[in-house]
């Protein structure tokens, strides 16, 4: 028995552990199986990458306290989302409290709609309350400033994010109400075949 | 201004913005139509529910693929007129949950009537937690089962059925977990995406679905034709010297690689009663494997035109896209700050197009750029044209040459020029650009494609008429295993040719481009290029694998082998794409061009060969017969002799073979496509129509808000303190009256709105 704890390495007694304990997770992963595009293997690999980033925070055996939250930070580190301009929006967005701290259902829920077998309405709907930064279900102006100015790592000057954002709301606006409902939105995604590839987190 | 109907039309959507008490019968009719413009006028109202609202707005979309979201969506929108008209919504002083509960009641209806199937697709749909999903699924589950126990007996059929269904499920649930789990080359396409983005991952996932399509094959060939033809080898006599590999002649000439090693005979072991048919068994397989590539190119083509078929009348300059379609899978840090750059490079430049637009050519402009156009086109063709007729030239003296060198090398001369051709030709057409210009880029993307699609195409067309004119009518050997052989040796020296092109062609290019002439800088990824020399191959495959069935075996290690070679000099010498590259619509384009002129062309040569040609005499799985086709006849008069396969003879004459079948199933064809077009044309002037109406209501409500603006300013300097009594008795009375006067509530909280507008 000792033999075997000093010949494998901790993580992979965790892992032997884990299986022990994934009886009673499969359970748990086949409920969420069909509320999100992943099959359960996914589920599972999933939810060790997201054991990783708080191993301490986050217990291998999750069924004892399914509510623990991993703080913002670290998914904001996570290598699929560190470099993104927008990380701290998906963060928000999939939170349940909009603050960026996510539990094993946000998180499961945010790469499900990332990954690519969501459909375009599901994600035209998340993409656009990413990119309403002040969350009252419009896009204006200034969330508009806010986008080319994260897109653009101030590169642009005022005036041009400003004529940017005008020609935006030209052309997407369609009941000239000065800024972008979400059927505004819809609308302009239907004309951008590659939104469904592009909105896609690869993990 | 406002005619008669719009006004009333309005006025109604004003007082029906949540008031628990409608009066106005016309109001129902007027709910489902209104319903997208009620689902705004609710969201300002009701902030706090939004959960429940964006939910609304999501299942009143008018999703095309989302039929089951349309089921549902209709008794929801009821359910909402109930909620309004119902005038008992008990507690109301949490209006909130009620609502929701009775709109999750409505919702778990709706789900309830649906196949199970349905079912968990349109939960996963609903842009929900995942914690109310399952929730809803539990809630689905419990009113399901109470359902059933109150149905006393199943039918027995229908038992069966759903247990039948069940393991089906189930079957292909763990199938796509088994397929995903074996799913080639994940990380490396993560790492691609990561460092390059969409554009050029997408050249990768293309190479890869050409990859499934040659293991298929491999796999049937395999099965049905090698391994039988294997069990009767007989003794191959030939030398072996490594040229074979080269020259696909020599040792290989008498191996399962060709056409002229199988048998004709009827392969029988041990008289075991049980025998194979080689002859049928080759036309089949080869037939089968073709009849799957047709349709499965035929619903990936259906499938990527559904998606990505942009209406060109309302193809807008594309700023929006730019902005909100940024690329989430570059996730390397140097890549997404140069991919930042660029888009502020291409912001600015669409811009300036922009501010630019107004400025029209003068006509010596348009002139010179139209006489540019037809230049160029000219010399296009020409080039084209006069390398397809070197191609015919050499290919017509091949004989004469070989005769003369006996050099067993020499058989390469002929894979060699088309290679070069291959190589060169495509380079030259892309320095047209510098003396083109296109108003739109991506016309310019475009001609290129179908200028090096014409070429690559042109010169399989001259070898294919080259081969069955003259090669199949004149030879005195195994004409097939001919064929074979140089549709091996044109397929070998492009490999060679484009691994010399990546290992050394692209290396030399990033040497030069940093060291010796720094302004030119490192290469994009050329995906055009890259994505035609992919069909080209795989259409010399597809011809080749009726003459050398090994073919799609060699094609699967060659692509296996470039993926790893364009991987590795990907990341040596590339960087990553500058301007925004419609990557699906481009893959439409590609996946098109695969099925048009390569696949069907395909199908026209092997059709003529399987029709026209007569076989050889003495070798191969046909001789003997006056032609390829002869084998079927032949099959079915036998079947007609045994009367348990009859009806295999009545589907072949009445329905294979009865010019009338065609005919009226040609009829219907047309009947329903001319249809369809009618609708389609229908639904565009309904599409314009309703953008319209948009504008209209947009600007109607503009015109109401800026009058209520106005009324409030009035009512405030008449009257500033019953403006604040009025708000404290709204607080004071009874639910159902709070609905009521929510209305002027909320515009005034839209209107309060439009001021911090400015101010944010």
């Amino acid at each position: 028995m000792s033999l075997l704890y000093h010949m494998t390495s901790p993580s992979v007694l965790s892992r032997i552990l884990a299986r022990s304990i994934s009886l009673r997770q499969s359970a748990l992963f086949s409920k969420n199986k069909d509320c999100t595009f992943f099959t359960r293997k996914e589920i599972m690999r999933l939810f060790y990458r997201y054991q990783d980033l708080a191993p301490q925070l986050v217990p291998l055996d999750y069924t004892s306290c399914p509510d623990v939250k991993v703080p913002y930070e670290l998914i904001g580190s996570m290598p699929e989302l560190k470099d993104n301009p927008f990380r701290q929006r998906i963060a928000q967005v999939f939170s349940e409290d909009g603050d960026g701290h996510m539990t094993l259902d946000n998180f499961l829920d945010m790469f499900s709609v990332m990954s690519e077998m969501a459909p375009r309405d599901l994600k035209a709907y998340y993409a656009f309350k990413i990119y309403d930064f002040n969350n009252d279900d419009y896009i204006c102006a200034w969330d508009l400033e806010q986008t080319v100015t994260k897109l653009t790592r101030g590169e642009l000057s005022t005036e041009e994010v400003s004529l940017i954002c005008e020609k935006v709301l030209d052309e997407a606006d369609g009941d000239h109400d000065g800024r972008l409902s979400l059927e505004d939105f819809q609308n302009m995604i239907l004309r951008a075949p590659d939104f469904l590839s592009t909105f896609h987190i690869r993990i | 201004m406002l005619s008669g109907g719009q006004v009333n039309e309005i006025i109604v959507e004003v007082e029906h913005v949540p008031s628990g008490i409608q009066s106005h019968p016309s109001s129902s009719q007027i709910v489902p139509e209104k319903t997208p413009v009620n689902s705004n006028s609710i969201l300002v109202s009701s902030i706090s529910d939004s959960d429940v609202t964006d939910s609304q707005i999501f299942s009143n979309r008018n999703d095309k693929k989302g039929k089951q979201l349309l089921q549902f969506a209709t008794p929801l929108k009821e359910s909402f007129a109930l909620t309004l008209h119902n005038s008992e919504n008990t507690g109301l002083d949490t209006p909130h949950t009620s609502h929701e509960n009775i709109q999750g009641q409505k919702l778990i209806e709706s789900l309830i009537t649906m196949t199970s199937r349905d079912r968990i697709k349109a939960i996963r749909n609903q842009p929900r937690t995942m914690e109310e999903k399952r929730n809803l699924r539990k809630m689905v589950d419990k009113e399901k089962s109470k359902k059933s126990r109150r149905i006393l007996e199943l039918n027995c059929c229908a038992q069966c059925l759903n247990s039948i269904s069940l393991a089906y499920r189930r079957f292909k649930n763990n199938l796509s977990e088994l397929l995903n789990s074996i799913s080639l080359w994940q990380k490396t396409l993560k790492v691609i995406g990561g460092k390059f983005g969409t554009s050029v991952l997408s050249y990768f996932n293309f190479l890869r679905w050409l990859l499934k399509f040659n293991i298929f094959s491999f796999i049937v060939t395999f099965s049905f034709i090698i391994i039988p033809q294997l069990t009767v080898m007989e003794k191959n006599h030939l030398q072996f010297t490594g040229l074979e590999f080269l020259t696909g002649a020599g040792y290989f000439t008498n191996t399962v690689m060709y056409y002229g090693f199988y048998t004709n005979s009827t392969i029988q072991h041990d008289n075991s009663g049980a025998s194979y048919n080689m002859q049928l068994a080759y036309i089949f397989t080869i037939g089968g494997c073709l009849v799957v590539c047709f349709f499965s190119l035929l619903f990936s083509m259906a499938r990527y035109f559904r998606n990505n078929f942009i209406n060109p009348h309302i193809y807008s300059r594309g700023i929006a896209k730019l902005i909100f379609c940024w690329d989430f899978t570059v996730t390397h840090e140097s890549a997404v700050k140069l991919k930042q750059k660029n888009l502020s490079t291409e912001i600015r430049e669409n811009l300036s197009e922009i501010l630019q637009e107004n400025v029209k050519l003068t006509f010596n402009q348009q002139f010179i750029r139209f006489s540019a156009h037809v230049a160029a086109w000219v010399v296009s063709s020409g080039v084209a044209i006069t390398c397809c007729a070197a191609v015919y030239y050499l290919a017509e003296n091949n004989l004469q040459f070989l005769a003369n060198h006996s050099n067993p090398g020499a058989v390469l001369l002929l894979p060699f020029v088309v290679s070069c051709i291959n190589l060169v030709v495509p380079r030259f057409y892309s320095m047209f650009r510098l003396v083109e210009r296109y108003e739109m880029p991506r016309h310019e993307v475009y001609t290129l494609l179908i200028r090096n699609i014409f070429l690559k195409i042109s010169i399989i067309g001259i070898l294919c008429y080259y081969w069955l004119n003259t090669v199949a009518l004149n030879s005195e050997e195994c004409w097939e295993t001919l064929i074979g052989q140089e549709i091996y040796r044109l397929l070998l020296m492009d490999f060679v040719f484009s691994l010399a092109d990546s290992l050394l062609g692209e290396f030399l290019r990033r040497i030069i481009g940093m060291r010796l002439i720094t302004s030119l800088g490192l290469q994009e990824f050329d995906i055009a290029r890259n994505v035609l020399e992919l069909i080209y191959a795989q259409t010399l495959v597809w011809i080749g694998t009726f003459f050398c069935p090994l073919l799609p075996f060699i094609q699967m290690i060659t692509l296996f082998i470039m993926f790893y070679v364009k991987n590795i000099s990907l990341m040596m010498n590339f960087q990553p794409p500058s301007k925004a590259w419609r990557a699906s619509q481009m893959m439409t384009f590609f996946i098109f061009l695969l099925f048009f002129p390569s696949f069907t062309g395909v199908l026209c040569t092997l059709a003529i060969t399987i029709w026209r040609l007569k076989p050889s005499a003495d070798c191969g799985p046909f001789r003997g017969l006056s032609f390829f086709i002869e084998s079927i006849y032949r099959w079915i008069n036998t079947l007609n002799q045994t009367p348990s396969y009859l009806w295999v003879v009545w589907i072949y004459q009445n329905l294979i073979g009865s010019v009338h079948f065609f005919f009226i199933l040609t009829l219907i064809v047309l009947i329903i496509t001319y249809l369809y077009w009618q609708i389609t044309e229908g639904r565009k002037i309904m599409i314009r129509l309703l953008h319209e109406q948009i504008i209209n209501e947009g600007k109607d409500k503009m015109f109401l808000i800026d009058k209520l603006i106005k009324l409030q300013g009035m009512e405030k300097r008449a009257n500033p303190t019953l403006f604040t009594l009025e708000r404290r008795d709204l607080e004071q009375w009874g639910p159902q009256r709070v609905r009521q006067h929510d209305a002027p509530r909320d515009l005034r909280f839209r209107q309060s709105f439009q001021e911090d507008n400015p101010k944010a």
